[in-house]
């Protein structure tokens, strides 16, 4: 059966870059382990065979046509730019110089 | 009769007849709004500036009749997950509760084509991931018939708004039964539309297979009126079905013939026995009316909780990476570095948000991958495939809309069965693709109990004919509900 540990919840957390404190920890590890015990029941679904379903409408997914057309002004796009630099989002350095 | 009582169709009368103008009413409904909202917090944004200038647009266009349409001067809130142009769209969430968007999303798009009079943005669980607004940033709306209760989610606020009268007509969104359990807690009616009848373009994303925008309102006229507003196919949205030819009312006809499935599945020994008889009674109403009851089983059902865990919470993950503090949300400034500053930003997620993406990343690692989550995608065909079958016996299928009234505030947080209790009900609708609709069929106690109605992907009318027809063979009409009917029994 599915379980996870105080130490692998703080591990998904890093992996998934989420600050948790250990008092969260403390409330997600046995509520985490409480829907994995709930999804065990889907191991005895007969469905071994079935193709899997990734979308819920029967359209799929469709293209709209390659075209150039109108889009946000810069101004209004910088708007929410938590930083700008020279008309662009400024972004915190990712590699060194 | 009160103005905050009335629906759509009568304030379109009252509109078109020079009785009030879209100005008035909007600040009758800003006032109420003044009046009621400090004890429910059914809003996140009252937008009064905007409200008021969009009603003096509607009068206008009142004034030449050119474009009026049912909706022109009819004010509508909107759940804040959906982007508005202008006006903060928070998510109920501390990362964005300073993001104004810069578009409409295309159902706001459409509203404000219509003449409809934006009121403000409403409240929900932190990014529609809840079942209480007990995740709200901004605070738990309670449920307005009583306030030691929850009143549902996550749109619970749009429902909140709609059932106390401060607006008659709301948009909320449906990933595992938004819409549905808050309308049915609230007692007013919601529609889940089919996938894809509706754009989802500027809906911020939560499981985007499963997510789909629709109405809340007072009856089922009203919903009717807002679903054939927002639906329609958009370019924007890839997963948008073709446009279908808009229907000009509810089909009104007979119902004689009718086949109305009822799921055994459905009809468990979760269900309490109150909502069972309520339920049982539009069964019977829809039986004298012609229909013809069949019992059925969708073996499928038994697992549509784990799927809907799994796929929701997948996509969860992958849907909220983007609040990074680079690509959206509000930049922490600590962290030494790229990854520590992206992981201080995300500390803000409330804790429901951080259970889900945790849940969905482990899904989706090599540990869980095929056994379990590629076999709820297995299951998502099966179930398809269970309901395609099922409505080759019947038109469309009857069901509670949730196991339960609404639950107290402290019985939510003790016991998380409480909230699975609600989404079994619903989460098929999603997974499937179909539309439903609930609708109040009587009280518990002194709490609403809802009905839903599934049908075949496309076929809301069906849905809308069902609906209207108990409404008007029950002669019922919802009443304002104000949080202080404690212990009172309403009949409907």
């Amino acid at each position: 059966m599915l379980s996870l540990s105080a130490q692998q919840v703080k591990d998904l957390a890093a992996q998934a870059l989420l600050g948790v404190t250990e008092e969260e920890i403390g409330v997600l590890s046995p509520a985490i382990n409480q829907t994995l015990q709930s999804i065990e029941e889907i191991r005895k679904a007969p469905v071994s065979e079935g193709e899997p379903t990734v979308n819920g409408g029967e359209g799929g997914e469709r293209l709209r046509a390659d075209q150039v057309c109108l889009s946000c002004p810069q101004e209004a796009v910088l708007s929410n730019a938590p930083k700008q630099f020279d008309a662009c989002f400024q972004t915190p350095l990712v590699l060194e110089e | 009769m009160e103005i905050a009582e009335l629906n759509v169709a009568a304030l379109r009368k009252m509109l078109d007849r020079r009785e009030i103008s879209a100005v008035e009413l909007t600040n009758y409904y800003l006032d109420r709004i003044a009046q009621l909202d400090p004890d429910f917090r059914a809003f996140i944004t009252v937008s009064r500036e905007q409200a008021l200038r969009m009603a003096s647009a509607a009068d206008q266009k009142l004034a030449t009749g050119e474009g009026a349409t049912a909706l022109t001067g009819i004010p509508v809130a909107v759940k804040d997950n959906i982007c508005t142009n202008g006006i903060r769209t928070t998510c109920a969430s501390r990362l964005l509760a300073d993001f104004t968007p810069i578009f409409d999303a295309t159902v706001v798009a459409k509203l404000k084509q219509v003449g409809a009079v934006l009121l403000g943005k409403t409240n929900l669980d932190e990014f529609a991931m809840g079942s209480s607004t007990k995740e709200s940033a901004y605070g738990l709306t309670p449920n307005p018939w009583d306030r030691r209760h929850v009143s549902g989610g996550s749109s619970s606020g749009s429902a909140v708004a709609v059932a106390t009268g401060m607006v008659p007509l709301a948009l909320g969104s449906d990933t595992g039964g938004s819409i549905r359990q808050p309308a049915a807690f609230c007692g007013v009616w919601g529609l889940k539309p089919t996938y894809g009848r509706v754009s989802r373009y500027g809906l911020v994303p939560y499981a985007p297979s499963l997510d789909q925008i629709g109405p809340i309102g007072r009856s089922t006229e009203d919903i009717f009126l807002l679903d054939r507003c927002i639906a329609g196919y958009d370019p924007l949205d890839p997963t948008s079905l073709p446009e279908q030819a808009a229907a000009a009312g509810i089909v009104t006809g007979s119902l004689r013939g009718l086949k109305v499935g009822l799921p055994r599945e459905l009809f468990g020994d979760s269900l309490a026995m109150g909502v069972k008889e309520r339920v049982m009674a539009v069964a019977r109403e829809l039986a004298a009316a012609g229909c013809i009851l069949t019992e059925l089983s969708l073996p499928s059902l038994q697992y549509a909780l784990p799927t809907y865990y799994l796929l929701a919470y997948a996509e969860a993950s992958s849907s909220m990476a983007r609040y990074d503090g680079v690509r959206h949300g509000k930049r922490a400034c600590s962290g030494s570095d790229v990854t520590g500053m992206m992981t201080a930003t995300r500390q803000e997620l409330g804790t429901e948000v951080k259970r889900r993406i945790l849940l969905g990343t482990y899904f989706l690692g090599k540990d869980c991958y095929d056994d379990y989550y590629v076999r709820a995608q297995q299951v998502r065909t099966w179930m398809k495939a269970d309901f395609a079958a099922a409505f080759t016996e019947c038109d469309l299928l009857l069901s509670p809309t949730t196991a339960t009234p609404a639950f107290t505030i402290d019985e939510e947080a003790l016991d998380e069965r409480a909230l699975a209790l609600t989404e079994c009900y619903t989460v098929a609708a999603n997974l499937t693709g179909i539309p439903a609709l609930t609708f109040p069929c009587g009280f518990l106690n002194h709490l609403p109990v809802g009905a839903q109605l599934m049908a075949p992907a496309g076929a809301e009318q069906r849905l809308f004919q069902v609906a209207s027809h108990w409404e008007a063979a029950t002669k019922r009409q919802t009443r304002c509900a104000q949080g202080d009917q404690k212990g009172a029994f309403y009949e409907l």
